[in-house]
């Protein structure tokens, strides 16, 4: 076998499967051998959206490293407008990123009008428009892009497909799937009156009603799904599956779950009745949402655990993909510590139940947190900062490290709740990472937060941004880049199966809860009690000026052409980190004697089990080197 | 007296003696000696592989037997094992010449042993990728069929999924 042509059918196809979408392409282009497989490829999974996706950069620097990166690109075929073109200085708005992105989109319907065998390649479609309801606004009000994808809809009429996801539930309405005629096996259903329309071949739905049910849907159709997505609240979660319990409806062959334990009351009738109707031994994919309500009770943090001790562990032997949602805001530390520890007790349950049962099933694992608005803990201390690191750098992969397979660890907020401790963050801002890039961004940010202020709700008042909120907030905007369809329906399970969008932040419109303005000059503080400068931006003119500030007012640089510089910022800062998980940084790393001397655990004692590790949208790979140095690759974020 | 071996006899008649341990990374020889050998293996076991060439079969036993405390998962290409990256020592075993990696690959697909199978098709991934139609012919000693026309519309037709 001497050429790549010569291989044989099923071979090429798993090649194939790890290319991008551009080399399909470009593949597909060199010999009639490749064009229809490559074509096959590239018509699966589509998805569509604003944002371009993450790109490894093409810099000088960035093609010195000798280890190339994973495969998040070869996942999906990515209609997007332009990839901003950081070398030039250029990132395109969203408006000129919606003509691109509806000029593909009649170009791929001309060629599906041409060519209707493309159709039957196709298997998943996803629009994942904006983060932000602004964005989702812009999206489903062009009219090239909504006409388009009518089209496509139209076009797809009579063909069965796995799944049509639309993130925006206003768009969803717009478009009216599920009337169109195209058989699927995942279902979006936004009111409970459309149960009715679940019938074969339905496996998965994702339900997004929140009215009172009246139970329309057929017992066998939803004892026969293999995946049941419900809303995060708490109400709406019940108000499904209450009427669905007392139809006595057992999940036989559930596959994929989302699980939401009413916490107030672990071992209430209904939680019990949910954990004995589902077939536990079936379950690959399962998101956990639980967290006992702040101040439910003295012993409100013992209902985590109680309620976590209601699934049988014990069962999930064929567990790959977990995921753990905090319900509810914890304001110290000192709650998150006991939260985190009760989760971490029950994830290290799930592995030993699978190493008995001989079956290493978890491949993947997802713990997301529910962090103070203004990211904030109120005993953030340095020495409970410390400990936080400690509990994810050391006793997390421990327990990971248990497992005989491979574990993807998804951290999608954990920068978050590291900035919500100031005083680490002052000394990031102002003592942090010591290279050239930083040294000259974290100097910049520092200028941003003498010349901008965020509201605050409480006191309704403009006040100085401080390191934590300013580090929260950059934290949120990269948790935009994992965070690829808004809406209740988006579980924290797929992370690592799409690529990563590349979203960036311009410093200044409120996308994010927390409003941010911006000031010609350096101003005073505006204490607490003030509260003349109100949100509408009224009587800015009685700002205090700060003595030394300069007259001359210069337009805000800041935009999202620097945000990107400063994820390299935060990229570096993750990095110690990662170091700390691998054992690098005992400065002694490559020293045998003086690591055996100080038993300070060497590569060999540290099972690395973490091959890839997301942390808010930075994603790392892990691996050891040929001699048995542990290492990692920062994939996009190491330099611009 | 020393425990039985699998002996795995290439197209060429060479035989290659090696653990039940090594040899059952293979998940077709592991099932031929669990379904011929329900009690275990008591003495040696002979498996021809009619398709494998020695070279080859060595370079395959010489992965099996560096990863043979290896676990890997039952579904290695479940979707997250499709986007991470070879692991370091895989790339530099796999790095060999073409038409030996192609020969890797399909050893490892008869003998079903899918992580080797994976990384040598990620490998070939990687040499696919960032490279133009003419530099992937020149790589992969590719002829063009197509006339101009034929490849203007090809592309034509696929420019809704163009990187730029």
């Amino acid at each position: 076998m001497n050429l790549l042509a010569d291989l044989p059918d099923g071979v090429l196809q798993r090649i194939l499967q790890f290319l991008p979408q551009q080399a399909l392409l470009n593949l597909a282009l060199t010999n009639y051998r490749f064009y229809t497989p490559c074509l096959q490829q590239l018509y699966a999974h589509i998805t569509i959206q604003c944002t371009p996706i993450l790109r490894i950069s093409c810099s000088k620097e960035a093609a010195k490293s000798p280890r190339k990166p994973d495969f998040l690109d070869s996942t999906q075929t990515t209609i997007y407008g332009l990839n901003h073109s950081y070398d030039q200085g250029k990132v395109y708005p969203i408006s000129t990123q919606l003509k691109l992105v509806g000029a593909r989109l009649t170009i791929l319907n001309a060629s599906l009008e041409v060519n209707p065998t493309l159709l039957t390649y196709i298997q998943s479609i996803r629009v994942v428009n904006g983060s932000s309801e602004r964005d989702n606004y812009e999206f489903r009000s062009d009219t090239v892009v909504v006409q388009n994808l009518h089209k496509l809809l139209d076009l797809l009429k009579g063909t069965s497909m796995d799944r049509i996801y639309i993130g925006d539930e206003k768009l969803r309405n717009m478009l009216q799937v599920n009337t169109r005629g195209i058989r699927l096996k995942s279902m979006v259903i936004d009111n409970s009156s459309e149960l009715k329309r679940i019938s074969l071949p339905v496996e998965e739905i994702l339900y997004n009603g929140t009215d009172e049910i009246s139970f329309h849907a057929s017992v066998s159709v939803l004892e026969n799904l293999k995946s049941l997505i419900l809303p995060v609240d708490n109400e709406a979660y019940w108000r499904f599956m209450g009427p669905v319990l007392q139809k006595g409806v057992v999940f036989r062959k559930l596959e994929k779950f989302r699980l939401v334990l009413n916490s107030n009351e672990p071992e209430n009738a209904s939680n019990l009745l949910l954990l004995e109707r589902i077939k536990w031994t079936g379950i690959k994919e399962l998101e956990i949402v639980v967290g006992s309500p702040p101040g439910y009770n003295d012993a409100s943090d013992l209902l985590v655990i109680d309620c976590l001790n209601t699934i049988p562990s014990e069962l999930l032997i064929n567990l790959k993909r977990l995921s753990i949602v905090q319900k509810f805001e914890y304001d110290t530390h000192k709650k998150n510590e006991l939260y985190d520890i009760n989760i971490f007790t029950f994830i290290g349950q799930v592995i030993q139940s699978q190493l008995d049962q001989e079956k290493p099933a978890l491949l993947y694992l997802s713990i997301i947190h529910n962090l103070p608005e203004l990211g904030n803990f109120i005993d953030g201390f340095e020495g409970n900062y410390l400990r936080r690191k400690k509990l994810y750098s050391a006793v997390l992969p421990k327990i990971l490290s248990k497992s005989k397979s491979a574990i993807e660890l998804a951290l999608p907020n954990f920068f978050q709740s590291l900035a919500c401790y100031e005083q680490p963050m002052n000394t990031m801002l102002w003592n942090g990472c010591k290279c050239s890039h930083c040294k000259k961004h974290l100097e910049l940010l520092d200028q941003y937060l003498l010349y901008h202020k965020y509201y605050n709700k409480k006191y309704g008042a403009w006040k100085d941004i401080n390191s934590s909120l300013i580090m929260f907030t950059i934290g949120q905007a990269l948790l935009e880049r994992m965070k690829p369809s808004p809406g209740l329906l988006a579980t924290h399970l797929e992370y690592g199966q799409a690529p990563l969008s590349d979203f960036l932040w311009n410093y200044h419109d409120s996308t994010f809860n927390v409003p941010f303005r911006c000031y010609d000059t350096q101003v005073v503080d505006q204490g607490e009690f003030d509260e003349i400068d109100k949100l509408d931006g009224e009587n800015q003119e009685v700002e205090d000026v700060f003595f030394d500030s300069t007259e001359k007012i210069k337009p805000c640089s800041f935009n999202q052409l620097y945000y990107k510089n400063l994820t390299v910022c935060i990229a570096h800062y993750i990095n110690d980190f990662i170091l700390q998980i691998i054992n690098l940084n005992r400065g002694n790393a490559e020293e045998l004697v003086i690591g055996e001397e100080l038993k300070d655990g060497g590569d060999d004692d540290i099972k690395l089990k973490i091959p890839r590790l997301i942390i808010n949208g930075i994603c790392y790979n892990l691996d050891k080197e040929l001699n048995g140095t542990n290492f990692f690759e920062n994939v996009f974020d190491d330099c611009i | 007296m020393s425990s039985p071996k699998v002996i795995i006899i290439s197209s060429e008649d060479e035989r290659f003696p090696v653990d039940p341990k090594v040899a059952e990374k293979s998940v077709l020889i592991k099932n031929m000696i669990n379904d011929l050998n329900p009690d275990g293996l008591t003495e040696d076991f002979e498996i021809p592989t009619p398709n494998v060439r020695a070279n080859v079969l060595s370079k395959v036993l010489e992965w099996c037997e560096h990863h043979k405390n290896t676990t890997f998962h039952e579904e290695e290409d479940d979707d997250t094992k499709k986007t991470t990256p070879v692991e370091e020592w895989d790339k530099n075993f796999l790095k060999v010449d073409q038409e030996m990696l192609y020969d890797i690959i399909m050893a490892a697909n008869y003998l079903n042993i899918t992580p080797l199978m994976i990384s040598g098709c990620k490998v070939v991934a990687e040499m696919i990728k960032s490279k133009s139609p003419e530099e992937l012919r020149k790589t992969f000693n590719i002829v063009n069929d197509f006339t101009p026309e034929e490849e203007a519309a090809i592309r034509r037709e696929n420019e809704w999924a163009e990187d730029r």
